[in-house]
């Protein structure tokens, strides 16, 4: 669930240019276009890898020479009256403002080639607009750019050295009072392919709980990671593949279980899809769910690649894809929560269900709620704990009756 | 000591089938098994607090007067063990038939729509093989949630919710031995929250009355507040504003945190959204919607995946 609690790539977050690690010559780049940036400049487009510090390039260089932010990313492009109420009067009543304002696309590939409208947008603010446009993108060759391409200075980011990675990674754990190992900060470095936010990640995944990481501990817990990225790129290749038998490679030819890209491709549809799509594409997820308990069932693995087809197809119904980023799925990483919890209740009611005639749903449904009513009442409270024996039994009840009715109540 | 006499729903259960009210069609065939000394295989449909499980366990007792311990037994049937755990049971009691008086038991198998449908076509061969020494009373909320072939095996008994004037009888009779004072308002919104469920309506009264032993109106507006499944409500609201994400944690919390089964799940969204204020070309693909989904979690689907399609209908536009 959310905590309060800071990201390490939140916390460690650049704040002035010189905090952003490598990239000199884009930096210098970037900001000697932004001070001779007059209405003929119009825009630039930082393009890069992912975690070369384009975004966060973008934000310091702004607050450091005194410019108001006004970001997008794909999905609100794809909103027009945002476009057009929030963007447009940026770009052209600076007047209205008392600071200066930049706009600033970010995953401008994330816009599709289809959404015209966005991009016909875009490219006539670059013409017209009075105030600067940056852009960032991962890829700047993909076809939707290719207009846009034209008309902007491009300064390209590259990956970060290995050994600048490190250093930060070193500062961090100064930082944080954690011991670290050098061959690890290595390890975490080399793996991360010059993406700084990745590295990052990865080091708070190995140090936030734990004192002391040794190598060989380190690779295994990445290489789970490694599952995830693996994963995503699969999810990637089917979200925004443009034929069925292009989608169902990917997705047959990935080395993941199919039941984990189930649950990939479950967690993730409602970001990728739009509202008028969502049902469509569930209802193919939901059948690849029947097929999937069949197959699995029956030992059926010839019909894989009926499966395979219907995930895609919960893709390929989707007219207008939301370029959105991919998340871990919620069901498996509270998988082994839910089933300790539903132990728990289990206990819990078959010492209710000894006693009431009550089946388990009806104890759920109408018992809890009126046992935790009730148990506001200090006497109900205490006869109903004198009637249990077992100390295991009175803390479940603590629990899973009291804790609740403390939150509801108080 | 039993946690039985600290909730009113069980103190006051009726032993006897004569104690049932309302129910005189089903208490009199009932009456009829007991006469002649044989029940058949029973199923007893109907939403929850209609006196299903009270009217088994009456005729049990009545069958077996007032001996019938070890004579039945009371199982959950969505328990995953559960097929298994009744074939041992059912096993058990074939070994000991009782030497002297009725020459049979009694299964009573609660939720029995919460089984899957393998599950169920195994209990069907359990109930075949095991026909001479074991009866089975299996109760649940559809009768469509059982297989045919366990249906046409079975004697039919439909509860539908109790009237207002049953519920208000049923009430007061249990008011009137607790002592408890109350208005004709607070017996109003408890009828009217009940919606003909008697279970529901003796806990809000219980709940409601508290320890000062007086039902009044407000009391019974605040209980019903707290008992009544808002979760529903909201998470469908959630989704006819488009948010699916919101919608899809609320499901989560249902299924996950509060353990509710699929079943109640969807019987509640049901009438919810026969009542919600929506396009009726949309209410009914949505509805169907609903229908799919209940029909593939009872064949084994997953819950979650298969309510969240639901959820996605309520965002979608029919219009066209």
């Amino acid at each position: 669930m959310s905590g309060s609690k800071l990201s390490w790539v939140e916390k460690y977050k650049p704040k002035s240019l010189d905090e952003i690690v490598g990239n000199d010559a884009a930096k210098k780049d970037f900001i000697d276009w932004l001070q001779r940036w007059d209405e003929r400049g119009k825009a630039a487009m930082l393009h890069g890898p992912p975690g070369v510090g384009k975004t966060v390039l973008v934000e310091v260089a702004a607050s450091a020479l005194g410019y108001r932010l006004i970001e997008t990313n794909a999905s609100d492009t794809r909103r027009e009256d945002y476009l057009e109420n929030v963007i447009k009067p940026a770009a052209f009543n600076r007047s209205l403002f008392s600071s200066r304002l930049m706009v600033f696309f970010d995953e401008i590939d994330g816009i599709s080639r289809e959404d015209s409208g966005a991009l016909n947008f875009i490219l006539e603010l670059i013409e017209t607009s009075r105030v600067p446009i940056v852009m960032a993108a991962n890829d700047p060759w993909a076809p939707s750019l290719f207009r846009i391409r034209e008309k902007v200075y491009m300064i390209p980011m590259h990956r970060i050295r290995v050994q600048s990675i490190v250093k930060r990674l070193r500062d961090i754990c100064r930082n944080e009072g954690v011991k670290c190992k050098q061959e690890v900060l290595m390890l975490i470095a080399e793996r991360s392919e010059g993406d700084m936010r990745a590295a990052i990640e990865d080091l708070e995944l190995l140090y936030s709980s734990r004192e002391d990481v040794d190598l060989d501990e380190a690779d295994k817990i990445l290489s789970y990671r490694n599952v995830e990225r693996n994963i995503f790129e699969t999810l990637r290749m089917v979200a925004f593949a443009p034929t069925l038998e292009k989608a169902s490679t990917a997705l047959s030819s990935s080395e993941e279980k199919p039941e984990d890209i189930f649950e990939w491709v479950f967690e993730n549809i409602p970001h990728v899809s739009p509202r008028q799509s969502l049902y469509q594409s569930l209802r193919y997820v939901a059948e690849a769910d029947v097929l999937f308990k069949q197959i699995s069932k029956n030992s059926m693995w010839r019909l894989l690649p009926c499966f395979y087809n219907k995930l895609a197809s919960a893709f390929l119904v989707i007219s207008q894809k939301n370029r959105a980023s991919f998340s871990f799925p919620n069901r498996m990483r509270e998988r082994f929560k839910r089933f300790q919890h539903e132990k728990n209740l289990r206990e819990l009611e078959s010492f209710f269900m000894k006693d009431l005639h009550v089946g388990r749903a009806a104890f759920r449904r109408d018992l809890i709620p009126l046992l935790r009513f009730l148990s506001k009442n200090e006497d109900f409270r205490k006869s109903l704990l004198n009637r249990m024996v077992d100390q295991h039994l009175k803390e479940l009840y603590n629990s899973i009756i009291l804790g609740e009715a403390r939150k509801r109540f108080s | 000591m039993s946690v039985a006499d600290l909730l009113w729903v069980e103190k006051y259960r009726p032993r006897s089938l004569d104690e049932i009210i309302d129910r005189e069609e089903v208490v009199s065939r009932l009456k009829s098994f007991i006469k002649i000394g044989n029940v058949p295989n029973m199923l007893f449909v109907g939403p929850p607090g209609t006196g299903k499980t009270t009217a088994a366990l009456a005729l049990v007792n009545d069958l077996y007067q007032g001996s019938a311990s070890g004579r039945f037994l009371e199982l959950n049937a969505s328990d995953e063990r559960g097929i298994n755990t009744i074939r041992e049971v059912v096993k058990d009691f074939a070994r000991s038939r009782p030497s002297t008086g009725v020459p049979f038991k009694i299964l009573i198998l609660d939720e029995s729509d919460n089984m899957t449908q393998d599950a169920q076509q195994a209990l069907r061969r359990i109930m075949e093989r095991y026909a001479s020494v074991t009866r089975f009373i299996l109760l649940a909320n559809y009768q469509w949630g059982i297989i045919e072939p366990i249906q046409s095996r079975c004697a039919v008994f439909r509860f539908p919710p109790l009237s207002p004037t049953h519920i208000r009888e049923g009430l007061i009779r249990v008011l009137e031995k607790e002592k408890v004072s109350w208005s004709e308002e607070a017996l109003e919104e408890i009828i009217k929250a009940s919606r003909g469920d008697m279970r529901k309506a003796i806990n809000i009264a219980q709940s409601a009355s508290g320890g000062s032993k007086k039902l009044t109106r407000e009391s019974v507006l605040q209980v019903v507040g707290v008992l009544q499944p808002r979760e529903i409500r909201e998470m469908i609201n959630e989704a006819l504003k488009g948010d699916f994400v919101s919608a899809r944690k609320r499901l989560a919390k249902l299924l996950y945190d509060d353990g509710l089964s699929a079943n109640d799940i969807l019987r509640e969204m049901n009438t919810e959204l026969m009542t919600i204020e929506m396009d009726e070309r949309k209410r009914f693909q949505v509805v169907n919607a609903l229908g799919d989904a209940n029909f593939r979690v009872s064949m084994g689907a997953d819950a979650e995946i298969q309510i969240s399609t639901v959820l996605a209908a309520l965002m979608a536009d029919f219009q066209k």
